[in-house]
């Protein structure tokens, strides 16, 4: 019943404007109270619905039908008896219909008698709610029933009995009678995912699969989080963007590809522990579809705090992990499985091997609010390529200056590895992959390098990272040559993507 | 000490440093998680030890915490997986 509820604020804000019309009509956003403050702009009153061919018509199932001159959500009429009408009063609408207003009034056919009950108004279109209101109307023997309350609060009649689940519609059933048919997941599968909120956290390549499988399957509320924007070479892997939203953010892009039935919650912001604390609290599980380590901790610790499950996915190249952290009363957390974050450069402590109490949701816990991450894992949630800086500015030069340097010879060592050389490089670049440059004998290498030639060597790679390293390397193995020699080696700070930025736009960026 | 063989399968970071997936190998029938843990980063591939802190061992696909039982069957796989934050 929650589910729609979680999603009203979002189904009021992206409301579609409405053109202009010649009699007024009240919309009335009959939200809960608390809701109401916070979405006060809801509450007022819409004076305009559009001027549209207004048809209807009775179907099969004596049905009537109303055009919605509204563009979401559209509440739903059915025919009842009054008896019914008191059973069923937390039943469930099925199917929306739209408000028919030719004279300032609501008009319901026959099938509409007796009295209506308002359930839902469009804007709070909540499921299971109470009736808000019943409205009084006579019958004017003109065959429809007329509301004494000029207004387009849509009203809502209830349901005949099918003996169907009360929290599933009529469109429910239609809609994902595929997985109804699955017995293991079935009418109560299908409840409780509609009853489900769902926090996505990541909507990359992981999470526009997972939030869009969710959202086809049916579930309550999904809520994506994501600072980033859509990039070109996002597209490969993270179907659910399009095209024509590079340069967007991947929450709107990615919300744009739910379906329409879905109450979806946008957080397009770079999440911090206390923030995640807030917005997680109203979602019943956290999928972990992050990009990095920081992330990771961070869902971890609030998961627990606040006891939710944590299903976290992670890929890379050719493996991925999928793991539910935080779940049932012994399910481990990720930290008890990764007490400490990855660190290449530091040097660690071997016989360690993991810690026996979680720091987090063990039996004497250390951590009992969220931390400053970055710090705890020493790398940052937005930065994906932290630059390093490891020479001095008189070792390194920019593509400027090496685009001025090569009219004269040189020599270019890419230090990339050899598929990545195989995308594209300049055409005087030599490769020597890091790892040869770190196994070959002197003999070798020396030859591969050139230095013999006396001139230069500038090393590059893809972003000016290895190309520092490398620098370092070669200085260290061949001190003596570079001395008696004179000549010298510097590194292109920024590499091949800032070459193709600064100095030859033609040249591929990946 | 009986021993029995054992594979030894490598994922992520572990695998780059490595550079194989899979190895085989031949341990104590009864060593226990700290054993494994110290037989795999210390003695058997000392390149691992760099990530040997935030790694993690998993037996027969199963994950293992420091305390865990472990129990060794021949050609029972022992997993070594570093964190994998990928998304």
């Amino acid at each position: 019943m929650s589910v729609y509820r979680r999603g009203l604020a979002e189904i009021g804000i992206n409301r579609t404007p409405l053109p202009n019309r010649s009699k007024p009509a009240t919309l009335k956003a009959n939200i809960n109270s608390e809701e109401k403050l916070k979405n006060s702009a809801d509450s007022t009153t819409l004076s305009t619905v559009p001027e549209i061919d207004y048809s209807s018509r009775v179907d099969d199932d004596h049905y009537y039908m109303l055009k919605s001159p509204y563009q979401l959500k559209t509440p739903v009429i059915r025919e009842s008896t009054p008896k019914k009408m008191e059973l069923l009063q937390d039943e469930e609408p099925i199917e929306r219909f739209d408000g028919v207003d030719d004279d300032g009034r609501f008009h319901l056919e026959e099938f509409a008698r007796p009295a209506p009950v308002l359930k839902a108004t469009l804007t709070q279109y909540v499921g299971n709610a109470e009736p808000i209101e019943r409205f009084g109307g006579t019958d004017e023997d003109d065959g429809r029933f007329h509301f004494d309350e000029p207004f387009g609060d849509c009203p809502v009649l209830l349901e005949r009995d099918y003996g169907m689940d009360q929290n599933l519609s009529k469109a429910d059933v239609e809609r994902y009678s595929r997985q109804l048919l699955v017995h293991e997941f079935g009418v109560n599968g299908q409840k409780e995912l509609k009853a489900a909120r769902v926090l996505v956290v990541g909507a990359g390549g992981l999470g526009c699969p997972t939030a869009m499988y969710l959202a086809g399957a049916g579930v309550g509320t999904l809520g994506i989080a994501d600072f980033d924007m859509v990039s070109k070479d996002n597209l490969h892997r993270q179907v659910a963007h399009s095209e024509t939203l590079v340069g967007k953010l991947k929450v709107d892009s990615l919300k744009q590809s739910i379906l329409s039935n879905i109450a979806v919650r946008t957080f397009s912001t770079v999440l911090n522990g206390a923030q995640t604390m807030d917005i997680a609290k109203d979602f019943d599980v956290v999928a972990d579809c992050s990009d990095n380590a920081a992330t990771r901790y961070m869902l971890n610790d609030v998961c627990v705090f606040l006891n939710k499950p944590l299903v976290s996915g992670s890929a890379l190249r050719w493996e991925g992990q999928l793991t539910v952290y935080n779940y049932g009363e012994d399910g481990p957390c990720y930290r008890c499985l990764f007490p400490h974050p990855p660190a290449a450069h530091l040097v660690t402590n071997c016989s360690e091997g993991g810690q026996k109490d979680c720091a987090v949701c063990g039996e004497a816990p250390t951590i009992h609010a969220p931390i400053d991450y970055e710090v705890f894992c020493g790398s940052g949630v937005v930065d994906k390529n932290p630059s390093l800086s490891l020479l001095d500015p008189n070792e390194r030069v920019s593509v400027s200056e090496y685009s001025t340097a090569r009219k004269s010879p040189t020599i270019l060592v890419d230090t990339r590895p050899k598929h990545e050389f195989a995308i594209a490089s300049l055409p005087e670049a030599r490769n020597i992959p890091m790892d040869s440059l770190k196994q070959l004998e002197d003999i070798e290498l020396r030859k591969l390098l050139g230095l013999s030639e006396a001139a230069d060597v500038f090393v590059i790679c893809h972003r000016g990272n290895d190309s520092q390293l490398a620098v370092r390397l070669i200085q260290e193995r061949f001190k003596s040559e570079i001395e008696s020699n004179g000549f010298q080696v510097k590194d292109i700070v920024g590499g091949y993507d800032r070459w193709a930025e600064e100095i030859d736009q033609e040249f591929p960026r990946y | 000490m009986e021993t029995i063989p054992i594979r030894v399968l490598f994922f992520g970071k572990a695998r780059e440093i490595v550079k194989c997936d899979e190895q085989s190998e031949r341990v104590p029938v009864d060593a226990d998680y700290q054993r494994l843990f110290k037989m795999i980063f210390e003695e058997r591939f000392p390149e691992l030890k760099e990530i040997a802190s935030s790694c993690m061992l998993a037996v027969d696909q199963h994950f293992c915490r420091p305390d865990s039982k472990v129990e060794l069957y021949p050609n029972s796989e022992i997993a070594v997986i570093p964190p994998l934050s990928g998304g």
